[in-house]
């Protein structure tokens, strides 16, 4: 499992990467929801389950579609863009970065002694659907909100564009 | 080193790499997917502290919500790119300068 939980770690941070330095849209959007993806199964491997669900549907599949979907809206040449933006050039320091970066906090946690438990703790308390039903309550009254407000947003931007 | 130390670290350069994403380029569109990037990191980070103290249930309703904010904001941003396109015809941030009000 553990071999399992590094390979997902090493394609989410490997295709995040690809996703922000990447010139094209349409190719940031995939190497995202790759990313979506494996953290997804890492979820999975941890034992999230449900969260696991909804991140490979929501954020994979839903979110994908979505930049797609603006990128298509966006009817300009996108063959101008990687010049427009030069974002693989404004970015080409980035693994040179996360390298170190993970280097000196994989240094900084040697030299302190700093080290998580294991885990693999017992599960404890009620199963998903209790929580988020009885003791979340809350965040269920508070999604809905967002979704209200995301769709008014939205109606609100396009009816603006039309009206123009 | 455990592999919850691991995890945590590359959370932690995962986030920043979103922050350089944000920081580093000029187009809508590529800026949210750097909040994406970061975001994934984060849902990870809850995911994780579930499995440490063995309350993943809650975890994972905190997750589900995360979700749910993660998708309208990319969806509110989406709107927002779109409109600066129809009215500058380009997704570049800087043209939200010129907003008045």
């Amino acid at each position: 499992m553990i071999v399992a939980v590094y390979i997902c770690l090493g394609f989410m941070l490997a295709f995040g990467v690809i996703a922000i330095m990447s010139d094209g849209l349409i190719t940031a959007a995939i190497t995202l929801a790759v990313t979506s993806a494996a953290s997804g199964v890492l979820m999975y491997l941890l034992g999230a389950k449900w969260a696991a669900a909804f991140e490979i549907s929501v954020c994979s599949g839903l979110v994908t579609v979505i930049f797609i979907s603006a990128v298509s809206l966006s009817s300009g040449d996108k063959t101008k863009l990687p010049a427009e933006y030069q974002d693989s050039r404004r970015t080409k320091r980035l693994p040179a970065v996360l390298i170190v970066a993970g280097a000196a906090l994989m240094c900084a946690a040697a030299l302190t002694g700093f080290s998580l438990p294991a885990g693999d703790a017992a599960q404890t308390g009620l199963t998903f659907g209790e929580t988020l039903w009885e003791t979340r309550q809350a965040d269920v009254w508070g999604q809905m909100i967002a979704l209200i407000t995301g769709t008014a947003a939205i109606v609100v931007f396009f009816k603006e564009s039309e009206n123009r | 080193m455990s592999m919850p130390t691991v995890v945590l670290i590359a959370g932690l350069v995962m986030i920043l790499a979103g922050c350089v994403g944000l920081i580093r380029t000029h187009h809508m569109l590529k800026i949210i997917i750097g909040l994406e990037v970061a975001m994934k990191a984060v849902t990870v980070f809850i995911i994780l502290g579930g499995f440490l103290n063995g309350r993943m249930a809650l975890a994972q309703a905190f997750v589900v919500t995360v979700i749910v904010v993660e998708v309208v904001t990319a969806v509110v941003l989406s709107g927002i790119a779109i409109s600066l396109y129809r009215k500058h015809g380009s997704m570049d941030i800087r043209n939200l300068r010129s907003l008045k009000g």
